[in-house]
């Protein structure tokens, strides 16, 4: 028995290492994932006053913080039995995209892009120098942090939402700034796009998906289950999918998600490809046409349905812009709770977050339970391993080391989400007679 | 010029990917020598580096593991100038407020002293390109003395209180200072930099920039001030009534007071 162990994965968010166990005649005897990035936020969170969590719990992530935010805020508000009016909706929909071209894009012009490369590949920095990209990402990256900080009051890490409203006002001038970055934004989108469709399409199909599919319905109140091989989704009342998801504990502090009786599933935008209905915009209608015709669900395409939602999110972003309320007028809602708990969902750009939190009468915090895109995909990843262990060059270590991690890439994990689990206190532990107890149907 | 950049306890948001655009010649200058987000290296190479053989290391995060410790020991020998980014790496963060149950972690200057510290829950990108460009000519700044109501839009004036409120409970238009209107704003007792922006989206300072220079036990401070504002026949049941002390005086520096350092914070204090 050997071990190879990668002090840190690379290219992803946040810091997690591998130890991988080989038996001598070359099979995968066992892999373990370690990190030491607990931060305990369902702990953290017990005591707080709810109005805080949407500022705190984006901490959680530094990269989807503004996920987090209005994930957290719609658990709040379900507990205080409020919904915002149509003018908030709009700007929290702004809000997000704004968030999601920013972490796609840079997921796929830094994390991910060298893996188009074949090994050894350059670092991101000069990659994106040879792509001929690098000052427009950079010009990019500035829009979108202007962007976020005219919806969301702050460029990184922005907030603006109060349960019942949202705080940062837009001005008419704003809003039109809002529209003449967009354009720039959407000239890169488009350039990903088809630098992604030029180096991915011709690739041999490596990594076929044999997992459902999950999304939340883009009305927000469904979840969406593609069991593989099948056309229809399944569709669930969000409060039910919650209620059925088992938790366990896959190496040190990471969180695991397991959906009764399919077991681990895929959220993020392979899985949203899928479940979602195709877009009336004309550049990403033609995207998603061109990816249908490619074939069956494949992770190591995964990159190429991103690149799509990149042009997807811009185009929306740039129809929604206009409808954008000015100087909206603040309203906050009263901190009474109407139900002892609430359930928030979000597809963030790794695929659906939830938060759900029990408070008591004065809308203090009495628990937390975040389940993040990570944590649900971390099932497929690690079932994955020994499936496509025989098809990774075994024979030169550093050359398996960069296939599992440009497969560990694929699915664009995020180490800080990942790791929220709380020992001893989980109603939804994963014993055998639990898993059977829960199942969704 | 060779750089090294790391993530201790932190949730990645005050890596420097994040000020890419803001210095673009310096990042296209910069010789990466270890970086795990943007390069395929690991802390083996970076151990085989000579002492003082890198000229910047940025270090964002706060410290818990033993492998956190041994990351910020290295990055002080290898790096000729070390800088310590963010609020959690400057003062334990939010995290910190895990010292409410003795377990929280600690900020990087418990282990090393950095040469330049960068404040912020993130910093601004302003604040960023104000102490690079400052460190790379050769004056790094250091905190600022005065508060973030230096750049608060709000309206300031005298004022008593006959309760503390939560900042939803006030009148959501309200221009008013949030201490008049009975709200632990922490923008009393921060240090400017980050031009207000969270009272600028409707928010009260919640207190990232940490303390002014110069200025000691600044939740006791802020917690002063209010309870000296309360009408006195009222401060029983206010403070009665007060929800989460340490979260609003301490929100991000919990880890740096004397009673952590002690070892004497606990649920009960
Ligand atoms: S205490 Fe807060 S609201 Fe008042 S002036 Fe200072 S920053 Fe503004
Ligand atoms: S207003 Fe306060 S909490 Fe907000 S960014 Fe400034 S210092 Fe940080």
């Amino acid at each position: 028995m050997r071990k190879i162990r990668l002090e840190t994965v690379s290219r992803i968010e946040g810091a997690l290492s591998l130890e991988i166990k080989v038996d001598s005649r070359d099979n995968l005897a066992g892999i373990s994932w370690k990190t030491d990035l607990f931060r305990a936020f369902e702990s953290l969170g017990v005591g707080r006053p709810l109005e805080e969590m949407p500022f705190l719990t984006a901490r959680i992530c530094g990269i989807c913080a503004e996920a987090h935010h209005l994930a957290s805020l719609q658990a709040a508000e379900e507990g205080l039995g409020i919904s915002p009016p149509e003018g908030i909706r709009k700007i929290r929909e702004a809000f997000g995209l704004i968030s999601w071209l920013r972490d796609h894009l840079t997921v796929l012009l830094l994390f991910s892009g060298p893996d188009l490369e074949s090994f050894p590949s350059p670092d991101s920095l000069s990659w994106l120098e040879k792509t001929g990209l690098w000052d427009l990402f950079l010009e990019n990256r500035k829009h979108l942090r202007r962007m976020l900080e005219i919806v969301g009051g702050r460029g990184h890490l922005a907030l603006g939402g109060i349960p019942g409203g949202w705080g940062k006002k837009i001005s008419s001038e704003e809003r039109k700034e809002l529209g003449e970055r967009n354009e720039r934004v959407l000239l890169l989108a488009r350039k990903t796009w088809e630098l992604y469709w030029e180096k991915t399409v011709s690739q041999p199909f490596l990594w076929p998906v044999q997992s459902p599919l999950v999304a939340l319905s883009p009305e927000g109140s469904e979840v969406l289950v593609l069991p593989p091989g099948k056309n229809k989704p399944l569709r669930f009342p969000l409060s039910r999918f919650y209620e059925t998801l088992v938790e366990s504990e896959e190496g040190s502090f990471l969180k695991r998600i397991n959906l009764p009786p399919f077991g681990a599933y895929l959220v993020g935008p392979l899985a949203r490809f899928y479940l979602f209905p195709s877009p009336d915009f004309p550049l990403s209608r033609e995207a998603h046409q061109a990816l249908k015709n490619i074939g069956e669900p494949d992770l190591s395409r995964a990159s190429l349905f991103r690149a799509y939602e990149v042009l997807w999110a811009a185009e929306r972003l740039k129809h929604l812009l206009p409808e954008l309320p000015i100087n909206h007028s603040l309203s906050f809602a009263p901190l009474k709770p109407v139900r002892k708990q609430g359930l928030g969902a979000f597809e963030a750009p790794r695929g659906l977050l939830l938060h759900h939190y029990t408070f008591d009468l004065d809308a203090v915090i009495k628990t937390v339970k975040i389940i993040t895109p990570t944590a649900q995909n971390l099932g497929v990843i690690s079932d994955c391993v020994p499936r496509f262990w025989p098809y990774w060059p075994l024979t030169e270590e550093k050359n398996l080391l960069f296939e599992i991690q440009r497969f560990i890439r694929t699915f664009d994990p995020c180490v800080p989400c990942m790791v929220h689990l709380l020992r001893n206190r989980s109603p939804r532990d994963s014993s055998p007679e639990k898993e059977g107890q829960r199942k969704i149907f | 010029m060779k750089i090294a950049v790391h993530n201790l306890l932190s949730c990645g948001g005050c890596d420097p990917v994040f000020f890419l655009e803001e210095s673009p010649e310096f990042f296209r200058k910069a010789e990466v020598i270890f970086w795990n987000k943007v390069k395929d290296e690991t802390l083996k190479v970076f151990r085989k580096i000579p002492d003082q053989g890198i000229e910047i290391g940025f270090l964002c995060g706060a410290v818990k593991s033993p492998e956190h410790e041994e990351v910020v020991r290295l990055f002080r020998r290898k790096c000729r100038t070390v800088v310590a980014v963010g609020a959690c790496a400057l003062w334990g963060g939010i995290p910190g407020l895990l010292w409410i149950r003795k377990e929280g972690p600690r900020p990087l200057s418990s282990l090393v002293v950095p040469d330049l510290s960068i404040p912020g829950c993130p910093p601004e990108g302003s604040t960023w390109t104000v102490y690079l460009q400052g460190l790379l000519s050769g004056r790094p700044p250091g905190p600022s003395e005065e508060p973030v109501c230096q750049e608060c839009p709000r309206d300031r004036h005298p004022f008593r209180l006959s309760d503390f409120k939560r900042f939803p409970e006030t009148e959501p238009e309200s221009r008013g200072c949030y201490l008049s209107l009975g709200v632990f704003c922490a923008g009393a007792v921060t240090q400017k930099g980050c031009g207000a922006r969270c009272l600028r989206a409707g928010y009260p300072c919640l207190g990232c920039y940490g303390p002014p220079a110069g200025l000691t036990a600044r939740g006791e401070r802020l917690l002063s001030a209010m309870v000296s504002a309360l009408v006195p026949q009222k401060a029983t049941e206010a403070l009665k009534n007060w929800r989460d002390p340490a979260g609003s005086l301490y929100r991000f520096d919990l880890a740096t007071h004397p009673l952590v350092r002690k070892g004497k914070c606990g649920r009960s204090d």
